[in-house]
């Protein structure tokens, strides 16, 4: 083929400028550290990105609801711990109060801590939690659900369930509508005052210590119930922590520049750019003239 | 018999081609370096013969003339850079174009719409699951206000990139009518030489050097007419003929890739303006499909959030502004009602401070197939325009390189056949400096022979 002059310079130049070009390119992925900036540098690859990052996203709030929901529950199992120790205690009182050898007194001094007793359970029963939420008064959580009328307790509340979201589509529930019955406790506490002043001690034998057991019964089914659900919470909560860690690393596989391989394609290009470097300046030299004579 | 100054004019004539045979060397060697150049060389031929009586009837050659003075050009190779010009030109004026409306989408990553929407999201799921919490629901406004901007502020990034590219074609139609005044001028120029036998070769480099600059602005075609002039047209649009140069129509219809006047429409193919017209197109297909996203996540994050009734006891609200007709992304914000005091976002449908069930179906809304979007969710839906955008810039990269290469090729062979080699030009220079000595010598041996004859006079 016959070489006219511009093509020679043309050509030692397109390969400099084309060798740099791939230079500048290799020390630009290093230093951003990333292989996929723009979409069309892997459109199916950004897809997934834009999809990946997304659920991840969402897991983490997941995670939050979790974290909010385990405080609500806990708050819940503090309460009906104490509860149940109530209970217990006025169980004591009820044994003590059966007991036909138990003089009138004795019968009085039951009778001012079952008040006692009574004042802490309305208390229990109005527990708010860590934002301020009434935990027991189904969705009214603003209002306080427990009011004394006429020695028995009122519930102003409703029987809805509070929910938080803890997976896709996915909900679990903070609250236990209808238990612990409060308003029925009350009154067993009320009945078992009437039965102390009357002296009744069949009567408390009879069905105070009945009534009061399945009340026991009932608040521990119900910290049965919350307690499980805080282990629920905290194996899906670990699930999701480690699914997020996952598209952690998916997403940096697509997005991110293996360093390795970065540098040997660095160390590459900058060899290529000084062999084009080279041959440019050696190939510029030869030229017929420098033969001609005269 | 033949006169003795016969031998001075048969060497007379050589000395005058081979100079000529050296002033056109000369000018290859002046012009190594102007672009577009071809290279020119000296037709010799021998002279129309003599015939004399001399014993017998004889044919006696009368020396050298120059037949004509010619550049070397294959118009083959012409016709070939300039369809390969016109796709390059195309190519990348539509991948410069694209590939800037991707750099505005920010994807992917945390600052485009797709995180805005993820975080919009999220901020139901968490208001969802606290629906008394004051800060959840300053975390929703503040989620909606953000995708809104984002929204909003993609729909201006794209008009602006549009004006770019309108701005850009109407540059490349002025640069259309430039060169197509320019050809028509040397046209002019080519003619009065050519009809007075000259060949108009400098003139003809320079009219192909701007049919090139011109079959890379559009695809244009060019015939030869025997004047020596070419006519110039763009598919049904004639720019030059005989009577000159055509007035280029300015108006255009991205759409229909088309320039548009008073008498019509006509197509354009390939080339800059055919790239950018291209390209104008498809963001204004990118904007309508943004405009498309936008309506319907207005619509169905509305048809949610209505129910809802806030502490107030408001209800049938907005969460974001629609109107009707809709309007797409220009106006993508947030609904008065929802923009003020957070107390004012609505929940749930009883009014309840614990009822979070339209919150959690907003949240869930994320997985939600849409009619309005072929049946997928926002996000699949914004992902697949990702990389929907990602894919056009990418072919149209691909394709480019491989039309450079075509056309450094092209170039290539063109620069073969008619570029200057100054190893060539010197050895050919030195080729007629001895011929050139030959005649002068020839000249002064037949000056002799004609002294002698007169000699024998005196």
């Amino acid at each position: 083929m016959r070489i006219s002059t511009s093509y020679r310079y043309d050509s030692l130049q397109g390969a400099v400028s084309l060798t740099e070009s791939r230079f500048i390119e290799a020390q630009m992925r290093i230093s951003s550290g990333k292989k996929l900036n723009v979409p069309s540098d892997n459109p199916s690859g950004a897809a997934f990105s834009v999809s990946a990052r997304n659920i991840r996203s969402s897991l983490d709030q997941f995670g939050k609801n979790i974290t909010s929901a385990k405080g609500t529950l806990s708050y819940t199992d503090t309460v009906l711990n104490d509860l149940s120790n109530t209970l217990n205690r006025v169980n004591t009182l009820a044994i003590q109060g059966a007991n036909n050898s138990t003089t009138t007194e004795a019968r009085a001094g039951i009778k001012l801590e079952v008040t006692e007793l009574q004042k802490k359970l309305v208390l229990l029963a109005n527990s708010q939690g860590p934002d301020g939420q009434y935990l027991f008064a189904g969705r009214s959580t603003k209002t306080k659900p427990y009011d004394v009328t006429n020695n028995a307790l009122v519930f102003n509340g409703d029987n809805e369930t509070l929910s938080a979201e803890t997976a896709p589509g996915s909900t679990t529930a903070l609250n236990t509508p209808g238990s612990p019955d409060f308003a029925k406790i009350f009154d067993q506490l009320e009945t078992f005052k009437s039965y102390l002043t009357g002296g009744n001690s069949n009567n408390i034998s009879v069905n105070t210590l009945k009534d009061l057991q399945a009340s026991i019964d009932s608040v521990n089914n119900t910290r049965g119930t919350v307690g499980s659900r805080l282990q629920t919470l905290a194996d899906i909560q670990t699930q999701q922590t480690r699914r997020s860690d996952d598209l952690t690393n998916t997403i940096s596989d697509v997005e991110d520049v293996d360093m390795a391989e970065a540098i040997t394609e660095y160390q590459k290009a900058q060899t290529a750019y000084q062999a084009a470097l080279q041959v440019t300046s050696q190939g510029l030299k030869l030229s017929l003239m420098d033969y001609i004579q005269g | 018999m033949s006169s003795p100054f016969f031998g001075l004019n048969v060497a007379s004539s050589a000395l005058r081609a081979f100079q000529r045979q050296l002033d056109v060397t000369g000018h290859n060697i002046a012009n190594q370096n102007t672009v577009g150049y071809s290279r020119q060389s000296v037709d010799l031929a021998a002279s129309d013969p003599n015939t004399i009586f001399q014993g017998r009837m004889i044919s006696l050659g009368q020396g050298v003339d120059i037949s004509s003075v010619n550049r070397i050009r294959d118009t083959f190779l012409d016709q070939r850079r300039m369809s390969v010009a016109s796709d390059q030109g195309s190519l990348d004026a539509r991948y410069t174009t694209l590939n800037a409306v991707q750099g505005v989408m920010l994807e992917p990553g945390d600052s485009g719409v797709s995180a805005a929407l993820g975080k919009f999201f999220d901020s139901w799921s968490s208001l969802a699951s606290n629906p008394a919490s004051d800060g959840s629901r300053v975390g929703v406004q503040n989620a909606g206000r953000l995708l809104a901007d984002r929204i909003q502020g993609l729909h201006q990034d794209f008009g602006s990139q549009l004006n770019l590219a309108k701005s850009n074609i109407t540059q490349s139609i002025q640069d259309m009518q430039s060169q197509v005044n320019t050809i028509a001028d040397l046209n002019k120029r080519i003619r009065e030489q050519t009809i007075a036998g000259a060949e108009a070769n400098d003139l003809m480099d320079q009219r192909d050097q701007a049919v090139q600059k011109l079959s890379a602005i559009a695809d244009v075609k060019t015939n030869k007419l025997d004047d020596g002039t070419i006519t110039i047209s763009l598919n049904q649009l004639t720019l030059v003929d005989p009577v000159g140069a055509h007035t280029v129509p300015t108006g255009y219809d991205a759409k229909t890739g088309q320039l548009v006047d008073a008498k019509g429409s006509y197509d354009v193919k390939g080339g800059k303006l055919g790239g950018l017209l291209d390209a104008a197109a498809g963001i204004m297909d990118y904007q309508s499909q943004l405009d498309t996203f936008a309506n319907n996540l207005k619509s169905a994050v509305n048809a949610i959030y209505s129910p809802g009734k806030n502490a107030a006891g408001q209800t049938g609200m907005n969460f974001f502004a629609d109107s009707n007709p809709q309007t797409g992304a220009a106006d993508f914000r947030l609904d008065p009602a929802t923009a003020g005091n957070p107390s004012a976002i609505a929940t749930g449908p009883s009014g309840k401070p614990g009822d979070g069930d339209i919150a959690l179906a907003l949240s869930a809304l994320r997985d939600v197939s849409q009619t309005g979007l072929g049946g997928k969710t926002f996000q699949g839906f914004y992902s697949n325009f990702v990389a929907t955008v990602g894919q056009d810039v990418s072919f149209t990269k691909s394709s480019l390189d491989t039309s450079k290469a075509i056309l450094t090729q092209v170039d290539t062979q063109i620069q073969s056949v008619s570029g200057v080699s100054i190893d060539d030009e010197m050895a050919n220079m030195m080729r007629f400096q001895k011929s050139y000595q030959a005649a002068a010598r020839a000249l002064s041996i037949f000056n002799q022979t004609t002294d002698d004859l007169l000699g024998i006079l005196r």
